[in-house]
């Protein structure tokens, strides 16, 4: 275990897209979105990239941190998909930036920064790297049928960022992956080829709503108590749990199950809607800005999606 | 015996009173979305230890019912 967080920053769309906007799109309703997922409104990318998300999340990072872009020794960003199959996100957000370290993509869905945090940490441990850019950045928006009334009202888009630094503030983490295609899946589309037979998949996200929920609360629960475990805290030192902000009843079993108050689970649904593995960074960036976060504070995260993946962490800001 | 149990467990879900879940009330009725029948799944498995699978297609209480004697 061997990063602290020195830096967080997160950057969204300029468009907010109520319920309301959502329900003259599709057969839907104010009331049926909120009570079913928690959700008020979504920031929408119109002209933002991924690209532009993420660099702007990561500057900021890098501000708060007091660093500068030539200081970093990696760059991770997680997404399910970004502007180009190549050159990576990573990449682009490093020209960006001004970074001259390398730079890479990891896709675990909405664990993605969970994941992303244990392979900076596998960095910073062996020596490889002594600062980690790690960016969460998706257009989740931009995957969904918009026709689907089921689907489209639960994403947002948006970048989460922070820097991690040689420290001791990570105390325990855990991942776990099932490969399942059925659950949930969005297809990528290839180019055409004179010998390509495999099947054409569709673009759209698609998902066993029930199923993913029990999976989601199931490996939350276990992967949680696990990282407490191993960290050998327990309910009461946790200032806050972070959940991937997927649908406002999983944070509900989560916090009966666990008994935390309602102010020990971070909740931002509302107005972020789905972002996917930006999810947790958004949440982290803008709690330590209220200052619901301060240093010396235990969270754990706990994150879950396709994959399916799950992941979980202790850190101690 | 096993009705009452979980007309207990959905009435908690729910928020609503246990002795108005009768065998043949619908999902629908007590209008029960998809992520509450896996709620009460999850806490029907939790009370009785067992596994339940292919609660997909259950549309009544009464359904549900016999799905879980049939596995006790």
């Amino acid at each position: 275990m061997a990063f602290q967080i020195v830096g967080t920053g997160r950057a969204v769309p300029e468009y907010i897209l109520t319920n309301e906007e959502v329900s003259k799109l599709v057969d839907t309703t104010d009331e049926w979105i909120k009570t079913r997922t928690g959700i008020n409104s979504r920031f929408v990318s119109t002209h933002e990239t991924i690209t532009d998300l993420a660099a702007a999340a990561g500057k900021k990072a890098l501000e708060k941190a007091g660093l500068d872009a030539t200081d970093l020794d990696l760059i991770i960003c997680s997404t399910v998909m970004a502007e180009h199959a190549s050159p990576s996100l990573s990449c682009l957000v490093q020209k960006e930036l001004g970074a001259k370290c390398p730079a890479f993509d990891i896709n675990a869905a909405c664990s993605g920064f969970v994941y992303g945090l244990d392979i900076a940490d596998a960095y910073i441990s062996m020596g490889k790297a002594n600062t980690v850019l790690m960016v969460g950045a998706e257009v989740m928006t931009r995957h969904v049928d918009w026709t689907d009334r089921a689907s489209c009202v639960l994403f947002g888009d948006g970048a989460g960022a922070v820097v991690l630094q040689k420290g001791d503030g990570l105390k325990a983490i855990h991942l776990t992956a099932k490969g399942d295609d059925k659950l949930l899946s969005i297809g990528n589309t290839f180019c055409k080829s004179p010998f390509g037979r495999q099947p054409v998949l569709d673009p759209h996200f698609k998902m066993n709503g029930g199923e993913v929920f029990k999976f989601a609360v199931g490996a939350g629960l276990k992967d949680v108590k696990t990282v407490m475990s191993k960290a050998g805290i327990t309910s009461d030192d946790i200032k806050m749990v972070i959940p991937h902000q997927a649908n406002l009843r999983i944070f509900q079993v989560i916090k009966d199950k666990l008994g935390l108050s309602e102010d020990q689970v971070a909740s931002g649904i509302d107005h972020y809607g789905n972002t996917s593995s930006a999810s947790i960074p958004l949440m982290l960036d803008e709690l330590i800005e209220q200052g619901r976060l301060v240093p010396g504070d235990i969270i754990v995260m706990t994150a879950f999606g396709g994959g399916l993946t799950s992941g979980a962490c202790v850190i101690k800001l | 015996m096993t009705l009452e149990k979980i007309a207990k467990i959905i009435a908690e879900t729910r928020d609503m009173d246990a002795t108005d879940i009768k065998r043949e009330t619908s999902f629908e009725e007590m209008e029960l979305d998809s992520l509450d029948v896996v709620e009460v799944i999850m806490a029907i498995e939790e009370e009785f230890n067992i596994t339940i699978e292919g609660a997909d297609d259950l549309k009544s209480v009464g359904e549900l019912v016999d799905l879980v004697e049939s596995l006790k």
